[in-house]
């Protein structure tokens, strides 16, 4: 489900680059700082732009100042203050979904591949909690949501929008959560539109491998015929000009031009990705 | 107010010009292209109603009776009221009426209506469905039209490549003038020049 959100970096300009960079940099320090290096390992683009979104939707300025890199002491990047309630609260979400992950691999693979996650589950789970115990509500809501997905993809005969209706839902809520009354649905609509995104793409991604091992895939339906890939173009740019639509009547204050980035450019590049691997 | 006006007319226009405005406005005002609650939203349910009122008022001036049925208003349908649902966002209440309607008097209108309702919940691939569905009942009423064809323009990525066409284009060619053009030029031919040959013979 992860690394489908990417920026296309040849058409940034150098300081929105920075900007984007600070962010990232910024989500990592934070979890570096509640979670410890474990809450660092979940660390990835997807919750950059989960973060860059629910900023640009606040009222509220955002600050950077010039700090180093934990890891690489010689190189300098740019950080939003600490004590950021966006950057904690896009940690928490990170952790939520990394923990989900790791759940779901558990229960998928054979022994060998799920070794690594058997081991670090235990460990996440108590990250799992501190982040519960910090955002009892949301984090309550969006597990019942993942829960539903998995039960929503054992029921016989499901159509496609069936299936991405539960992930697209969580992102939506989460994305919702702490904004202003005038922006919420508004919020809602474009995270909705993004978590479905991204479930198709993840869904036509993993077609063949879940092909291969008797997995399920909304794309193993007779509406589809053998060859779904004409379809799965077509559903994923409908759904990726829908959120296209939608992103052009949000009320953005910042970071405009980068989110302009993801959605016209970025989604383009991972869907060409995804059909260029298969050709 | 003068109803000429709010479609952007001189006074008087023919007809075609009147329901040529009309149509381009009404596309531009759907609601369909707007998030609930937002001020824009609002704004173009206001313009919606006023252009609506424009047109109904010209049409029935003008005799011309046969286009007011693809009217975007739709006044005098059978399912206004879901339609009106839809619109302000009762998505819920609007399904189980749609799902009450008997499958035998299901007409373009409502497969449009639970298009809409589908879009409006995210669920694209039924929405296409539906809107196809009432399009191919109906292929002479504008608003199932449009609704279909933006949706399928979607199918290649339509919005996408056309909205980045416009405004924030910033490709090589989008900053290209007429300056750069000559000056390109002359340069070129200071080169040849220096080479022996000539570009631009007069300078």
């Amino acid at each position: 489900m992860f690394g489908y959100i990417k920026i296309h970096k040849s058409e940034l300009k150098v300081k929105e680059y920075e900007l984007y960079k600070g962010l990232y940099c910024s989500l990592c320090k934070q979890l570096g700082r509640e979670y410890g290096f474990l809450g660092r390992m979940t660390l990835n683009y997807d919750f950059t732009f989960f973060l860059m979104c629910s900023m640009a939707l606040k009222e509220n300025d955002v600050c950077f100042s010039e700090s180093h890199c934990s890891f690489n002491p010689r190189k300098k990047c740019f950080c939003c203050e600490r004590d950021n309630a966006d950057i904690s609260y896009t940690a928490a979400i990170s952790i939520l979904f990394s923990y989900y992950k790791l759940k779901d691999d558990i229960s998928d693979n054979s022994f060998f591949k799920k070794l690594p996650a058997l081991i670090l589950y235990p460990l996440f789970r108590l990250k799992y909690k501190k982040a519960m115990s910090k955002y009892p509500d949301i984090l309550e809501e969006l597990s019942s949501g993942i829960m539903r997905q998995n039960a929503i993809e054992s029921k016989p005969s499901v159509t496609l929008d069936e299936c991405a209706d539960p992930s697209a839902d969580v992102l939506g809520k989460a994305l919702s959560y702490g904004m202003g009354e005038n922006v919420k649905d508004a919020a809602y609509s474009f995270g909705y539109c993004i978590g479905r995104l991204v479930y198709i793409l993840d869904a036509a991604d993993d077609f063949e491998k879940d092909l291969k091992h008797g997995r399920f895939n909304p794309f193993k339906n007779e509406r589809y015929g053998d060859d779904p890939t004409d379809s799965m173009k077509a559903v994923l740019n409908i759904t990726a000009d829908e959120a296209a639509r939608v992103f052009d009547t949000l009320p953005i204050k910042r970071f405009r031009s980068i989110i302009y980035n993801v959605i016209f450019y970025g989604f383009e590049d991972t869907i060409n990705g995804i059909f260029g691997k298969k050709e | 107010m003068n109803p000429y006006q709010v479609l952007g007319l001189q006074n008087g226009a023919d007809i075609q010009s009147v329901k040529k405005a009309y149509k381009f406005l009404a596309t531009k005002y759907d609601a369909s292209n707007f998030v609930e609650g937002t001020p824009e939203y609002e704004n173009a349910k206001k313009r919606m109603d006023e252009i609506n009122n424009a047109y109904d008022q010209i049409v029935e001036n003008t005799d011309d009776r046969s286009y007011s049925s693809g009217s975007y208003s739709s006044g005098y349908s059978s399912f206004s009221d879901i339609r009106h649902m839809i619109e302000s966002g009762r998505l819920d209440d609007a399904q189980m009426l749609l799902e009450g309607v008997a499958p035998g008097s299901r007409n373009a209108e409502w497969y449009y209506l639970k298009g809409m309702l589908m879009k409006k919940k995210g669920w694209l691939e039924q929405a296409h469905d539906n809107f196809e569905k009432a399009y191919n009942m109906n292929p002479g009423n504008a608003e199932y039209r449009s609704a279909y064809e933006n949706i399928s323009g979607g199918n290649a990525g339509g919005y996408r490549t056309s909205r980045r066409g416009g405004g924030e284009n910033r490709g090589c060619l989008g900053d290209c003038s007429a300056c750069d053009i000559c000056s390109s030029l002359l340069c070129a031919d200071c080169c040849c020049e220096c080479m022996g040959g000539d570009l631009i013979p007069c300078c």
